[in-house]
């Protein structure tokens, strides 16, 4: 699969609101093309809310957000998020729609003539490793939760977006259809290089996916580093707490695996481009 | 029998689909437009509930005066009774639960689906035509069913606001104690109602899969396509000859007169029969030509249409409704059947009073009556010259009345003097010794259109002159009431119907 390059996302001065509260406050990071960022922090962080005004499902207060060097608010919203794909937790999987209507719905608001949509159906099934044939005509209700989220995935995927956001994708599944999955995003991203951004509650899953990590607190930015940069030095007590946890977690494995997966993980990933 | 029944269902089932259609139109519009509009929610489903909450008869007989009136404002032939005021009361009805249908199919797709449209890049108008609308589709098809069941249950209370439909089985099988007949019109009723809810069943289970809205535009599409047929079904007859139209009161006496009318029409002209009309009802659709005939009572007509409250003597009575209806309101007395039908105080054989004066410890008892009688002038003037003070009244069916003097229920009822059932009940009539009770001679009323347009008609309607005595129309009731034969089958006997 070629997903074309991957975009450079610049997010300056990022504020926030959701109500009354600043959800996001004076956030600046930078993502690089094909990379992929992990946002992490506690419940009620603000990196949902971050996650999304990127493609505009809520609105910015302040600061911007540029796609290759592009404001994200000079385009009309939807052609915006035609460009971006995103898949939350809650799939949200049009359910009077069959798997290949549901994969085909972006190239189709876009315009692309029927037999480049169908091949691209088949192409996007394959890669998320479902055999086109026995799922295209099934409805969302007749998939498992784990086939459901690789149709989600494939959805976010088939207009070829340069950006793909990704809310949680994997927190409600069962632990061994989660690692499928994650190393199944893992060769996705490396193949089509689609800058990816992902939000996670979960350190591990942060190690373990991310080229870099991004940490918000209340907010607020407190450290952006790759897997190992965080492990080693956590930025306040905050950070401390959240690789604490994640250690405590492995170490209850009972084989020390911790430090490795840590490692290995962060080696892969390389350094940030 | 067969044949009458079947048209019967053909009218129901037009009242049904055009209702149905009219109704999703407006339906689906105020839907969709409330669900995207809290204000457009709040107001048009409330005025759509507040409708739902008007009992279905009310709201029919409500049809009757307000369309009455907008002719009278418009000046436009538009009549009171009949179809299109049936309709519009059906339509009324069949509308909130269809909108209710939409808004709850919106309102309760899941948070993440529409979320989903938004991040696919649908724009609102594409998230509500491809995901909303087609979402909204099972609830929307429930709500038409809903809508459906009601109507055809509310098309059979047409038959008092003059709408032929099944009803009619039900009010003159239930007047004539033929409970074949209504236990017929109930049974086509319920069959409709469950043939229809069948297929909008499977339909609705259908669109809870894949495309929603091609199952629902199939639906409404042959709905719509019904609609059109019901239609023009409708206009059809029209363009060929307009059949007479005789109204008929809701007791057995006027089903058996508007049978007598029935044959003096003729072979030559097909004639419709409308039971179950009020008096104001059927006097209103006279005036205003949408019947063509019906048999009043000169007692009814000085009180109830001429609101006259003074006493005279019956020749003078006679001939003063006949000037007046004509004067006032068009209306020609064209014949004098010959008998008299007055409303009557009527006791159990073993109360001991033989005139109304001697009722004594009684004229504080239980009093019945039909559903006009406690509201009219007569009453006014017995209570006044008799000094009665019942201790309650019941008003009920005309049908139950002698049944609940005989039971007990009632001590005292206002009967009708050419009733069969006062002698095969062992009932008896007390005279009216201070003469409170006007006369109530049969006369046949036909209107201005008939009397100009075909007056051969209206000249057979006048040769029924004294053709019917009391002794006569009171075996008739009795054939009817209580020897279980059908209206048509006892005016045989009648000169007209040989």
């Amino acid at each position: 699969m070629r997903g074309g390059t991957g975009a450079r996302v610049e997010i300056r001065d990022l504020v926030v609101r959701r109500g009354n509260r600043v959800a996001v406050d004076h956030v600046s990071l930078t993502v690089e093309p094909g990379e992929l960022l992990v946002i992490i922090g506690p419940s009620g962080s603000g990196k949902s809310s971050l996650l999304s005004s990127i493609n505009r499902l809520i609105e910015i207060e302040s600061g911007f957000v540029r796609l290759d060097d592009e404001d994200a608010r000079a385009l009309v919203p939807h052609e915006l998020r035609r460009r971006i794909g995103y898949c939350f937790q809650g799939l949200g999987l049009f359910p009077h729609l069959t798997v290949a209507e549901n994969v085909g719905i972006t190239p189709r608001l876009a315009g692309w003539d029927a037999a480049r949509i169908e091949a691209r159906i088949e192409v996007m099934l394959a890669s998320v490793g479902l055999e086109p044939a026995a799922y295209r005509d099934r409805l969302p209700s007749e998939l498992s939760g784990g086939q459901a989220q690789r149709v989600a995935v494939a959805r976010a995927l088939a207009a070829a977006p340069p950006l793909l956001l990704l809310d949680e994708p994997f927190g409600a599944l069962d632990p061994d259809t989660r690692a499928r999955l994650q190393d199944l995003l893992l060769e996705i991203q490396r193949q089509s290089r689609v800058t990816t951004i992902l939000v996670s509650h979960d350190l591990s899953e942060a190690i373990l996916l991310g080229t870099r990590i991004a940490v918000l607190v209340d907010g607020g930015l407190v450290q952006l580093g790759t897997p190992a940069e965080v492990v080693r030095a956590p930025a306040g007590p905050a950070v401390q707490a959240l690789v604490d946890a994640a250690r405590r977690r492995a170490v209850l494995l009972g084989d020390g695996t911790n430090a490795t997966d840590g490692t290995k993980a962060a080696d892969t990933a390389g350094p940030a481009t | 029998m067969t044949s009458d029944v079947l048209s019967l269902f053909v009218a129901h089932l037009r009242l049904v689909l055009i209702a149905i259609g009219v109704g999703s139109v407006f339906g689906l519009t105020i839907g969709i437009v409330a669900a995207r509009n809290r204000f457009v929610e709040r107001s048009a489903l409330g005025a759509a509930s507040l409708i739902q909450a008007v009992p279905a008869l009310a709201l029919l007989a409500a049809m009757v005066p307000l369309f009455a009136w907008l002719g009278h404002v418009s000046g436009l032939p538009i009549s009171g009774i009949g179809e299109v005021p049936a309709l519009v009361a059906l339509t009324l009805y069949a509308i909130l639960p269809i909108a209710r249908g939409v808004v709850v199919g919106i309102r309760s797709i899941d948070p993440a689906v529409d979320q989903a449209a938004l991040a696919v890049g649908m724009t609102d108008r594409q998230r509500f035509r491809l995901v909303d609308l087609p979402l909204a589709m099972p609830a929307t098809l429930a709500g038409l069913r809903t809508a459906t069941a009601w109507t055809v249950g509310m098309a059979t209370l047409a038959t008092p606001i003059g709408a032929r439909s099944l009803g009619n089985l039900i009010f003159s099988g239930l007047q004539t104690r033929h409970y074949d007949q209504v236990a017929l019109g109930c049974a086509a009723a319920a069959a409709m109602a469950i043939s229809l809810d069948a297929l909008l069943t499977w339909a609705e289970r259908r669109a809870r899969g894949r495309r929603p809205g091609r199952v629902a535009a199939v639906v409404f599409g042959a709905i719509g396509m019904a609609t059109v047929g019901a239609v023009i079904v409708g206009l059809a007859p029209s363009s060929a000859a307009r059949p007479i139209r005789i109204g008929a009161k809701s007791f057995t006496e006027q089903l058996i007169l508007a049978e007598v009318l029935r044959c003096a029409v003729g072979n030559n002209s097909p004639v419709e029969v409308r039971p179950s009309l009020g008096t104001t009802v059927a006097f209103d659709a006279v005036r205003s030509g949408d019947l063509d005939a019906y048999v009043e009572y000169t007692g009814t007509a000085w009180s109830t249409i001429l609101k006259r409250t003074t006493q005279v003597d019956r020749e003078t009575m006679r001939s003063e409704v006949a000037a007046a209806l004509q004067r006032d309101f068009g209306v020609r007395v064209v014949a004098d059947l010959g008998f008299e039908n007055a409303y009557a105080l009527v006791v159990r054989a073993d109360n001991p009073a033989q005139r109304i004066s001697d009722l004594g410890a009684a004229a504080t008892s239980l009093f019945g009556g039909d559903y006009e009688f406690f509201e009219r002038s007569e009453w006014q003037a017995l209570r006044a010259s008799y000094g009665l003070a019942p201790r309650e009244t019941r008003a009920m069916d005309p049908s139950l009345l002698y049944d609940a003097l005989s039971t007990g229920g009632v001590d005292v009822i206002a009967g009708y003097t050419t009733d069969g059932r006062i002698d095969a009940m062992h009932l008896h009539v007390l005279s009216d010794d201070r003469g409170a009770i006007p006369p109530y001679d049969a006369i046949v009323v036909v209107s201005e259109r008939l009397a100009r347009d075909q007056p051969e008609i209206a000249a057979r309607f006048a040769a029924l002159e004294h053709s019917i005595d009391p002794e006569r129309m009171r075996r008739w009731n009795a054939a009817v009431d209580s020897g279980g034969a059908t209206p048509a089958a006892v005016v045989r006997d009648h000169p007209a119907c040989r």
